[in-house]
């Protein structure tokens, strides 16, 4: 069975990369946010954009695309397709701009989510068109996550993403970057890193506790 | 059953996409009683939006100029009543192609594009008409320099005619923006006649593709007809064309969805179109290639 224990799940892998402590106070009520100038501009921008301001919707479209193209790029590995994803994403979210709200979560996750969900779906709608008859574990990219991660890892911009990655597990670490970076779902990452699948479930959940913990709010 | 432990075992994978469809419905049915895994949710996304910033790469500049074309022609939703506010894109799913994906054969790309649109309604708000006499101009050199001079001729008398038609309503919008495309110099074309002699070219590009007609054989009051794009087996309705008899009178249409080397067809169908074909088309053009 799956069936696994939610809590205490840190350190039975080798640490990698100790991190330090970090710095900033945070907890579920912290309102003392950096960044949170950073963030409420998209928010505002996109609430602007549900007014019928192009302006706005230009200006929240500098600020937001390279996530959204950045992260559709990723998944897809390819440059078409990351366009066409990008596209599709902005032109849903000025259209359905009228239904964000701010209190439900910032502009940036709102985007970033529906561009990482449509980048994993088209993802697997064409491992669905072409490896019919073959198992998953026989994907390509599967012996391969080691140096997947490598590139992923070399094409990380930010110190702060870098530094918070690093200061995972391994397991940790490789589960979430096969998952978000590449779109694996849990049992192929069961199947990539060899390790039970309550195991990789539970390493997904601490390792997005940690790296909320390390990165903090925007 | 899921058990419910099992399923609140499955949340972080759920953010993070990495779960079937099945485990996906059984999250979302625990999502609707537990709030606090709503908070979990919500703030596992934020962390998320971070790891993709790690990424970030600015698409291609024309990227912009393209998105924000489509963005003047697209209308809004209306904003949701209050207590529709459960109905937010946050903690619903993020709006998701319906497109039938799965079905691609043999290895053909299924477009990531959305389900393929019915031609676009003008928006009523049309407040760029002061520049169609200058995108016409535009439209005229490209297509003089692509098309024969006989080819641009029939096109152009029923761009004029839906020119005059779009400005006595007030909707020039969408033709500003098929013209637009039409225009991009980027734009792949091809054009092709009906063994009846109509005229049909399309203009390809990344941000919309448009469709020109004229002197196709104009229809029964119940007919009308359905442009069409085809990529390997697979057929996808572009939207609606021009119905009943009028219809010989030259028509255009902004379609989404076609890619380079898509074969681009026109049948004859039912006032309301069809799912799939019913009819043989009566044209198919091969777009070109990018």
């Amino acid at each position: 069975m799956d069936t696994i224990r939610l809590s205490a799940t840190d350190g039975k892998e080798s640490q990698v990369n100790g991190h330090g402590p970090d710095p900033r106070e945070r907890g579920p009520g912290s309102t003392a946010r950096p960044g949170t100038a950073r963030r409420d501009t998209a928010d505002a921008l996109l609430e602007r954009a549900a007014d019928g301001d192009h302006e706005a919707f230009a200006s929240l479209y500098d600020l937001v695309a390279p996530d959204v193209h950045g992260i559709a790029r990723a998944v897809l590995r390819d440059d078409h397709h990351a366009q066409d994803v990008t596209q599709d994403v902005l032109l849903e979210a000025w259209r359905t701009a009228t239904r964000y709200d701010p209190e439900r979560g910032s502009a940036r996750a709102w985007l970033t989510t529906m561009a990482h969900r449509r980048a994993v779906d088209h993802v697997r709608s064409l491992q669905a068109a072409s490896n019919r008859d073959v198992a998953v574990g026989a994907r390509s990219v599967v012996p391969d996550h080691d140096a997947v991660i490598d590139e992923v890892e070399t094409h990380l911009q930010h110190e702060q993403v870098r530094r918070c990655l690093g200061g995972l597990t391994e397991i940790q670490r490789s589960a979430v970057m096969l998952a978000f970076y590449r779109g694996l779902t849990h049992r192929e990452i069961s199947d990539v890193l060899a390790v039970r699948l309550g195991t990789v479930k539970a390493r997904l959940r601490d390792a997005l506790i940690r790296l909320r913990d390390c990165l903090g709010a925007w | 059953m899921d058990e419910p432990a099992d399923t609140h075992a499955l949340l972080a994978a759920y953010v993070l996409n990495a779960v079937d469809d099945a485990e996906r419905a059984a999250v979302e049915r625990h999502l609707a009683a537990c709030e606090d895994c709503r908070d979990d949710v919500r703030e596992a996304r934020e962390t998320l939006a971070q790891l993709a910033h790690g990424v970030a790469a600015p698409p291609p500049a024309e990227l912009k100029e393209q998105l924000l074309r489509r963005v003047r022609e697209t209308p809004q939703d209306a904003a949701p009543p209050a207590a529709a506010a459960a109905d937010q894109p946050s903690d619903d799913e993020a709006p998701v192609d319906e497109a039938p994906d799965d079905e691609a054969p043999d290895g053909e790309v299924p477009d990531g594009a959305p389900t393929p649109t019915p031609p676009r309604v003008p928006s009523p708000r049309g407040p760029q008409e002061a520049r169609v006499p200058w995108i016409v101009a535009v439209v005229a050199v490209v297509l003089a320099a692509g098309l024969g001079g006989l080819a641009w001729t029939e096109h152009r008398s029923a761009l004029d005619a839906s020119r005059r038609a779009a400005a006595a309503s007030g909707e020039s919008a969408a033709l500003l923006e098929l013209q637009g495309v039409v225009a991009d110099p980027a734009a792949a074309r091809v054009s092709g006649r009906t063994g009846s002699g109509g005229l049909v070219t399309a203009f390809v590009t990344t941000g919309g593709s448009a469709v020109l007609t004229s002197g196709l054989p104009g229809l029964p009051t119940d007919r009308t007809y359905q442009l069409w794009s085809v990529r390997g087996a697979q057929i996808s309705s572009l939207g609606l064309g021009a119905s009943g008899p009028t219809a010989s009178g030259g028509w255009q249409r902004l379609v989404s969805g076609v890619r380079p080397g898509d074969v681009l067809a026109i049948s004859v169908e039912p006032v309301g179109g069809s799912r799939q074909p019913t009819t043989t088309p009566i044209l198919a053009l091969r777009t070109p290639a990018s």
